[in-house]
């Protein structure tokens, strides 16, 4: 199909590229310890660009129907803005793992099995547990009028497991995740059920906070909150910006010099692993921050284009809509300190588990305030229990400056990997 | 496609079939400063179809395109079939009826070129853009959609809806030294290319106002009397009221449902909140929800004390009341859930000066840039605020983020204004699961006496 579209663009078009995807999800949902739900979606997507008399057209279906797809993407060029894009060649291709032909090939009862076997180890808590698990088997194929037509498998599995408990007529949430190409291992199922019965304990005890200033750990899932400004500079497009306070190019000292981060799609088997980009761009490791100074940016294809810049592999398209450029894998470096001396580090303040962040932050200037859905005392180095209900707020890029201390053990939380790093200055009310 | 789908559920299975078909053509255009950012038209069609049997529980599939429909109902079943489960599954009734709803498509947006849709962006963001030499970036969006909706049950459901909608937003950021201040605006209703022209004068409020967000000065953080207007109230009342009135979300959290049991106080007497899908071209307003059941005005809140929730027909049926219209799905691909549609808070009596005049020193809050709330708590960052002194309104002062406890704070509600409005914003509510909708809000200015501002973190 992309070949027949390619053709009859390259007819209408000086160039053009396309990029096919296609997903079959399968989710099970276990509440009380019973299985309520199962579902599968089955989508396909198919979006095209094409470069006509030097400007740009998108256009995406997900039907057969080339011939709109193509009438579409012309009209879309002709009341778009000229562009100086320019579409790769074919390149050869790193390997990723992506794709597990067993996590591809486990049937419905094998998915089963996996919560059934949390639910079991979960059974001895006091606490009320709903479990799901979904299982993608997806394709990519990227094709372009030079020769570019690059394809992957991926599969996904994703396990979320939540153990919930009343306390003092509070409802106290604790989450875990795993996700990766492959079934989790058994270890890492381990981890998860002694993560929760940790927390649980934990959660045994109130306790109380005044407002103000406050050292805080945040943990590796609350992380990617005070990140998203972040995430937002070091996307090439922002220096392009008269509105982007942060103005970052290579050199710029930007960050605690103990903050390091990475693009890693090679890393193995993980949400944002890719041999290749949307765009036909092959995958790279990009170092982006190192100790504090911004070593490189993110582009897209037009992105690079127009500020000269060659591109780094980073466009991802949906079905609808042009290529945005958008981070694979962002790992932020392990440092050196254990949790223990973590905890030290914050003396008398606060562990931030999760917040709620679902809102629009003023991501620009940094600004946030999110509410802390889950939290943890620490008294003299000690949890001590759990954070009653706060808000805590403050400029992410400022604190990202306040870094004292990273923690030397590396989590994932689906395409975004974090140590548990400790910020001092953050207010609490 | 009506015989489709009638042919098709003939042979359904199941106990229950629903089939839930759709077909959307939209466009989208963006400039980011005086830049295109794109220009798109798109065409998506597909559906989901749920399954229930005696016993069982829920089998899902969901598709692209109507090509597979006759496999995706099959394999909703056997889904179905696999999920014993020890608590019957039992659905509130909706009307069995046959009908048609094709609203006034208002110059209909398919036959406006994808280029006329382009000049009419770029004017308005190149007025904006030219407004102040402190103007240094914009981003501006345009998008419309004419969606048509088949809901379809085994019952002998057959329903049909046909739908446009249309969306302006402006973001203005003016600048000035190391200075950046934003202001947004947005706007949207169930109309076509003739009810576009309404919107000349948002982008250019967006622009006066992030410029006089320079100047303006920090509010100090503290407890203040404040005075909320319609926008900020709206916001408000959704996030802390309408989210803990949605049946399912209270079914999966028992501490909350006992909370949130009818006759329990949660606001100040002259509070009175509803919810209503039925409400007149709102972007909120939809004839029936994603199960079929009729929308209609709910209330939730009467003199301030609970009286409704917000139910899908499996809520109902577990609660032995009727399904209220709210199961709504971000788009086919999601499984609908108790939502909202157009959340008000009721009109009270008297003007804005009256609500001002007996404050010596308060803070008029205004529009609403998102907030959070975590059921016990919640915080909503103004889009900006006026000093309120001796009475009257100040100057105009930086956005401030209000925070507090939900029930504490709207029981301090003290003064109703009778200015209702519903707010034509562009807003959506996200919740995992069901997906992103299109919402409304409506509020006239109320007056809470003692609310915490958190004012600009910094």
């Amino acid at each position: 199909m992309i070949a027949a579209l390619l053709e009859r663009a390259s007819r209408r078009a000086a160039q053009a590229d396309a990029v096919l995807k296609t997903d079959e999800t399968t989710s099970l949902e276990f509440a009380a310890g019973e299985l309520v739900s199962a579902r599968t979606a089955q989508c396909q997507g198919l979006s095209l660009r094409v470069v006509a008399e030097g400007r740009a057209g998108f256009s995406g279906t997900v039907s057969d129907d080339l011939d709109d797809l193509l009438e579409r993407a012309l009209a879309s060029a002709a009341a778009g803005d000229p562009t100086v894009l320019t579409l790769p060649p074919p390149a050869p291709l790193p390997a990723v793992l992506t794709h597990v032909p067993r996590a591809a090939a486990a049937t419905v009862p094998e998915l089963v099995a996996i919560c059934h076997l949390v639910r079991d180890r979960m059974a001895g808590e006091q606490a009320e547990l709903s479990i799901s698990l979904e299982r993608s088997i997806g394709s990519v194929r990227v094709a372009n009028s030079r020769g570019v037509d690059a394809s992957y498998d991926a599969s996904l599995v994703s396990l979320a497991v939540r153990a919930s408990r009343l306390r003092t007529g509070r409802r106290v949430m604790i989450e875990a995740r795993l996700s990766g190409a492959d079934l989790p291992a058994l270890p890492d199922l381990e981890a998860v059920v002694g993560m929760l019965r940790q927390r649980l304990a934990w959660a045994e005890r109130d306790t109380e906070i005044a407002p103000g200033r406050q050292r805080v750990l945040f943990l590796p899932a609350a992380l990617p909150a005070l990140l998203q400004p972040v995430e937002q500079g070091l996307a090439g497009k922002a220096a392009l910006e008269r509105s982007s306070l942060a103005g970052w190019r290579r050199g710029t000292r930007a960050l605690s010099e103990l903050l390091s981060l990475t693009d890693d799609p090679l890393a193995s088997g993980r949400p944002g692993s890719r041999p290749v980009d949307d765009e036909g761009i092959p995958s790279r490791t990009t170092p982006l921050v190192k100790a504090g100074t911004i070593e490189g940016l993110i582009y897209d294809l037009e992105t690079a284009s127009r500020v000269g810049a060659a591109p780094t592999g980073h466009g991802r398209r949906s079905t609808f809509g042009k290529p945005q450029t958008a981070c694979t894998n962002l790992v932020v470096e392990a440092g050196q300190t254990s949790w223990r001396d973590l905890l030290a580090a914050v003396g008398d303040g606060l562990v931030v588990e999760r917040v709620r962040a679902a809102g629009p932050a003023n991501v620009a200037g940094g600004m946030f305030a999110f509410p802390v859905t889950l939290g943890w005392r620490v008294v003299g180095g000690e949890v001590t229990g759990l954070l009653p209900e706060v808000t805590i707020a403050g400029n992410a890029h400022d604190l990202l400056n306040r870094i004292i201390a990273v923690g030397s053990d590396l989590f994932w939380v689906g395409s975004r990997a974090a140590p548990p790093v400790v910020v001092e200055g953050v207010s609490l009310f | 496609m009506k015989n489709l789908l009638t042919d098709v559920l003939r042979s359904a299975r199941a106990d229950h079939t629903e089939i839930r078909l759709e077909r959307t053509w939209a466009t989208a255009i963006a400039f980011r400063g005086s830049r295109l950012e794109g220009a798109t038209t798109a065409i998506e069609s597909g559906g989901m179809v749920r399954c229930l049997n005696r016993g069982r529980g829920w089998g899902v599939a969901s598709f692209t395109g109507f090509d597979q429909l006759r496999g995706m109902v099959s394999l909703a079943n056997e889904l179905s079939l696999a999920l014993p489960v020890a608590t019957p599954i039992r659905l509130g009734d909706i009307p069995v009826r046959s009908e048609d709803h094709a609203a006034n498509l208002d110059g209909d947006v398919r036959g406006v070129s994808l280029g006329a849709k382009r000049d009419l962006l770029e004017r308005l963001n190149q007025d904006m853009l030219g407004s102040d030499r402190r103007i240094v970036d914009t981003h501006v969006a345009y998008e419309d959609a004419v969606t048509e909706r088949w809901l379809a049950t085994s019952a002998g459901v057959m329903l049909y809806d046909l739908r446009p909608s249309v969306r302006l937003s402006a973001a203005a950021v003016a600048r000035e030294e190391s200075f950046l201040e934003r202001a947004f605006e947005s706007w949207s209703v169930r109309g076509g290319w003739h009810s576009v022209e309404a919107a000349d004068q948002l982008f250019r409020g967006a622009a006066r106002r992030a410029v006089a967000l320079l100047a303006a000065p920090r509010v100090k953080a503290g407890t203040y009397p404040v005075v909320l207007d319609s926008r900020c109230m709206g916001a408000l009342v959704h996030q802390a009221i309408g989210h803990l009135c949605e049946a399912d979300t209270l079914a999966e959290r028992p501490d909350l449902d006992r909370l949130m049991q009818p006759g329990q106080r949660v606001a100040s007497d002259l509070v009175t909140v509803g919810d209503d899908g039925s409400a007149s071209s709102l972007s909120g307003s939809l004839p029936f929800d994603d199960e079929g059941a009729p929308t209609q005005n709910t209330l939730l809140v009467q003199h301030g004390v609970l009286v409704g929730r917000l139910h899908t027909r499996e809520t109902a049926g577990r609660a032995g009341q009727r399904p209220t219209g709210n199961a709504r799905a971000g788009s086919f691909r999601r499984v609908p859930a108790a939502r909202l549609t157009n959340t008000y808070v009721a009109n009270g009596r008297g003007t804005l000066d009256d609500l001002i005049r007996s404050i010596p020193l308060g803070l008029y809050c205004c529009d609403a840039m998102g907030g959070e709330t975590t059921y016990g708590r919640f915080s909503l960052r103004t889009g900006y605020a006026h000093l309120i002194r001796n009475g009257q309104l100040g100057e105009l002062t930086k956005p401030v983020v209000l925070a507090g406890d939900i029930a504490e704070t709207l029981q301090r509600v003290d003064g109703i204004a009778g200015d209702f409005r519903w707010n034509q914003l562009g807003s959506a509510c996200i919740r995992a699961g069901s997906g992103r909708i299109t919402v409304s809000e409506g509020a006239p200015h109320v007056r809470v006496n003692g609310v915490l501002v958190g004012g600009e973190p910094v």
